[in-house]
């Protein structure tokens, strides 16, 4: 078992440097946290993935993406405050996770035919919470997660560059608007068609949730959703549990999506789709 | 840590106003003190909040007055009816929280209820909005269009210490003079290091302008200088008494193998005094020796902490040299003044 560190904001620079230079990391520039991760069960994930997904096209990446982002999210508990400091990914993206990161967005043009990545240090290092090489997939599984059902997940990660337009648009906070979003692209087979299309349909209904509450369809919140569920962040999966099936995986009580307001949600988004004249 | 709510009017449109009728923290603490102005007609109000008074849940009531002037006429003739609801939007940019609650209607033109700040998914800055929004299409008007939006009740959160993510000591500021039992003994100290369990650093809010010292960035150059020097200070002393405080975690097993043992705020501890004192050697040989040098009552590692500990004294006295140098510099201001 181990703990969870954050990057000293004054060794920042130096992670960046040390990184982009494929110099030996200091622990010093990282402080521990007392937020407990199984580190073994963690790395036993990660090359599961790289063995399942060892692909280095466009498609084995996202598939990739797509079955990490739900177990690490199960796998690195931590609720929403924590999981907003860039510093915390800093050091995940550097340390535990940096395997990952070497195959998803290589540093040099050292690894055969595979290009070097643009800009990496935003993968590694990067504010940006949907941009960081790890915190993407777990913002996404939180966001599009409900409760402890992460069956949703999977998809829209697949859609990489259509996920990012969706996720870095203020409605996408909204967790049934985001479900049901995801719910009409499926259905529509809209994540099929491309990214243009999606990026459409984002845009159309992001200009009309200026003019409309989007969480008109909000009712009464109990205080279970969102109470954080402190058993299931105190507890650590094996590895057992961490490589099940997406429909096995376990998250949280807490963040559970309102099926009726995810359902009216999805009526509106599915008939503004209607506009766009998307079949 | 602070927690400021800066509530704006509705000055976007002049017939609608926000009232802010009490702040509650969850679980109970008071919250007396903490609000310093919430009439939104004077501009931004702030509330603060330590994150040390350990809330969960920050409720902010609000009384939502409209005068039904501002609306369509159909809907004037008959207030009552009128197909509206008033919506507080919560939003938090960093932790992607957007989350909405219904606020009630209480009698004709009003609606009240409570907005609610979470702290574990909050951080830096959130913000509430009012929306007023149609119940049902009318005209021109469609289902849940929004009909007004009040400017942003905004809520920061500042981080003023060292915050438990980053795995500093927590700090806490309490008036010595008012608790009982050792903070009280101490009530002349601006400062005292608890490592009974996680370490704490209790500051000392009895002492005049101290917290404003430190916490207050508004002040002269030479105050400054005197808030960093304090801050070096407490953080070396500090540092230096959890280092020792930690050294008795660190106990050699029958193979010979190192072992440490006890709290868990201790392990991070040790390993970093010893990589710190021994950086040439791998951590288990640095942990060993610093065993050894305890046992054996090494002066090595005495004299290194030692070392830290003449640090401090340098420290305090450069503070002592900025207080009078502060102090002279305000006889002056004064002298001048007058």
């Amino acid at each position: 078992m181990n703990v969870i560190h954050v990057c000293k904001r004054e060794s920042l620079p130096l992670l960046t440097a040390a990184i982009l230079e494929r110099r030996p990391l200091d622990h010093s520039w990282f402080c521990a946290t007392d937020i407990k991760f199984d580190q073994v069960a963690l790395e036993g994930l990660l090359y599961a993935a790289l063995d399942k997904f060892h692909g280095k096209d466009r498609f084995s990446k996202s598939e990739l993406d797509a079955y990490l982002a739900p177990r690490l999210h199960s796998a690195l508990r931590m609720n929403r405050k924590m999981a907003s400091d860039h510093l915390v990914w800093a050091w995940v993206a550097s340390v535990p996770m940096v395997k990952f990161l070497e195959r998803r967005w290589p540093l040099s043009n050292d690894d055969g035919d595979e290009k070097k990545a643009k800009n990496p240090e935003w993968r590694y290092v990067g504010r940006n919470l949907f941009r960081n090489g790890v915190s993407r997939l777990w913002w996404a599984a939180e966001l599009l997660r409900s409760g402890p059902d992460y069956r949703l997940v999977e998809d829209p990660i697949k859609a990489v560059y259509a996920f990012q337009f969706v996720s870095e648009l203020e409605y996408s906070w909204h967790r049934e608007f985001t479900r049901a979003f995801a719910r009409v692209c499926l259905d529509l087979d809209l994540f099929e068609k491309g990214s243009e299309v999606v990026k459409d349909l984002s845009k159309r209904v992001n200009a009309y949730a200026k003019m409309q509450a989007i969480e008109f369809a909000d009712d009464e919140t109990d205080d279970a959703v969102n109470s954080q569920d402190e058993i299931w962040l105190s507890r650590q999966p094996a590895l057992v549990e961490l490589t099940a099936p997406v429909a096995e995986l376990v998250g949280p009580q807490d963040g559970k999506s309102r099926e009726h307001v995810e359902e009216r949600l999805y009526t509106w988004i599915a008939k503004v789709a209607t506009e766009l004249k998307v079949k | 840590m602070s927690l400021a709510v800066r509530v704006r009017p509705f000055d976007s449109f002049r017939t609608c106003s926000v009232k802010f009728e009490g702040i509650t923290l969850t679980p109970a603490a008071s919250a007396e003190g903490l609000v310093s102005d919430l009439d939104p007609t004077f501009g931004s109000p702030t509330i603060s909040v330590d994150s040390c008074q350990m809330w969960e849940r920050l409720t902010v009531s609000v009384c939502v007055t409209i005068d039904f002037n501002d609306l369509p006429d159909a809907w004037r003739e008959d207030p009552d009816s009128a197909p509206i609801s008033v919506l507080a939007v919560v939003r938090c940019n960093r932790t992607k929280v957007r989350r909405g609650f219904h606020l009630r209607k209480r009698e004709t033109g009003e609606w009240g209820g409570s907005i609610d700040f979470y702290s574990n998914e909050l951080d830096e800055t959130a913000e509430a909005v009012i929306l007023i929004v149609a119940d049902k299409a009318s005209g021109q008007i469609f289902s849940g269009g929004i009909l007004f939006e009040s400017l942003p009740l905004i809520v920061t959160i500042r981080k003023t210490d060292a915050s438990d993510i980053e795995g500093g000591p927590r700090i806490t500021w309490k008036d010595f003079t008012k608790e009982e039992g050792w903070l009280r003994e101490r009530a002349s100290d601006l400062f005292y290091v608890d490592t009974t369990d996680t370490p704490v650093i209790y500051l000392n809010s009895s002492i005049p302008n101290f917290r404003d010292l430190l916490t207050d960035e508004e002040h002269p150059p030479a105050f400054d200088a005197l808030r960093i020097q304090t801050t070096h200070m407490i953080a070396i002393s500090a540092r230096y008494q959890i280092y020792v405080d930690s050294l008795d975690a660190i106990a050699i097993d029958e193979d010979g193998q190192v072992l440490i043992e006890g709290a868990d705020w201790k392990t991070g501890c040790v390993e970093l005094l010893a990589k710190t004192l021994y950086p040439e050697m791998i951590i288990t040989d640095a942990l060993k020796q610093c065993h050894e040098d305890l046992t054996e009552r090494h002066s090595e590692l005495l004299g290194r902490l030692l070392s830290i500990s003449q640090e401090s004294v340098k420290l305090n006295r450069g503070l002592a040299k900025c207080v009078a140098k502060a102090r002279r510099a305000g006889d002056l201001e004064s002298e001048e003044l007058a």
